[in-house]
């Protein structure tokens, strides 16, 4: 059986992805299960430039109420991440330790949320070019 | 010239600087490697796309090596993530961490002499060479002469410290002083 994950999905060229994502996903987005659309967007930001994925996630994030707890959790770790790239660290610190609260009203089975938050939180460790930072 | 080389100068100390002031912010290394550990632990390495198995896996291997307080390499070599940096250009750093996983100085040395360029091209590295790395190679040697005898065979000669951990037998004493 076929499983999705990043590393298997066809990528398509960037514009094509986005249109993809912004016209036809974007009308049956509240029909979607939440997180796995939380997941398609992540899919979609990594191929815009940081600032174009932070206004696109955003743009997403707007609609918070509907997409519940566990999506947007996920979508804010993916702004961490952008924050970081964009050189913004004090704000991605300060999700970070909002998420951090958070965390202890997860279900555990919703590893997915775990694993964007450890990831943000090890990107949050190593800004900089190859460990630089760890010297200080 | 003089002038101009002078404000480039400058400049040069403004920008490292600023660039210091912004990075002291994040790290350490220890809290990197239990972060990146708590994301595998969540994350099969399957689904992260190659070139981000090979990041992770090279910034795991340094964070490994250089943190201060991580003497246990068993939790990264546990996962997969490692086996990424084979048949890569960093492949050298799957070999220091398995050698500092064994403790085993003479190996390291050896490792690090085969890949010298490489090694102290990583500021982390070079910076952490002698303040970290050494002395971590040496506990961990220790630890392994320890427990590579049975448990009633454990009174050792300073001198078999000293051979296998490659240092004078009057610095022995200084180790024990750091555990």
């Amino acid at each position: 059986m076929y499983r999705y994950s990043p590393s298997n999905c066809i990528i398509l060229p960037n514009l094509l992805t986005f249109q993809l994502c912004d016209g036809f996903v974007a009308s049956v987005e509240a029909r979607l299960n939440q997180v796995k659309l939380a997941g398609l967007v992540t899919l979609v930001s990594r191929t815009l430039s940081p600032a174009n994925a932070l206004d696109f996630t955003s743009k997403i994030l707007g609609a918070r109420a509907r997409l519940g707890v566990d999506a947007a959790m996920c979508l804010d770790m993916d702004i961490v991440t952008i924050k970081i790239k964009l050189g913004d660290t004090e704000t991605a610190k300060t999700m970070l330790e909002a998420a951090k609260e958070q965390l202890s009203s997860v279900k555990p089975s919703e590893s997915v949320i775990f694993s964007k938050y450890y990831k943000a939180a090890a990107e949050y460790r190593k800004v900089g070019t190859h460990m630089v930072q760890w010297l200080l | 010239m003089t002038r101009l080389h002078c404000i480039m100068t400058m400049f040069s100390f403004f920008c490292i600087y600023v660039v210091q002031c912004n990075l002291q912010v994040v790290g350490p290394a220890n809290e990197f490697y239990s972060s990146a550990l708590m994301f595998l632990s969540y994350t099969s390495v399957e689904e992260l796309t190659a070139e981000d198995r090979y990041t992770l896996a090279t910034d795991m291997a340094l964070a490994s090596i250089t943190g201060d307080d991580i003497y246990n390499f068993g939790d990264v070599l546990a996962t997969p993530i490692l086996a990424s940096l084979k048949d890569t250009p960093n492949e050298w750093m799957l070999h220091v961490v398995e050698t500092m996983n064994a403790g085993n100085v003479e190996q390291l040395n050896h490792v690090i002499n085969a890949h010298k360029a490489q090694y102290f091209a990583q500021p982390a590295l070079a910076a952490k060479h002698d303040s970290v790395v050494k002395q971590k190679i040496v506990l961990l040697c220790l630890v392994n002469v320890a427990f590579e005898r049975p448990s009633h065979e454990r009174l050792i000669a300073f001198s078999d410290i000293a051979t296998r951990a490659g240092i004078p037998v009057d610095q022995v004493c200084h180790i024990f002083h750091r555990i």
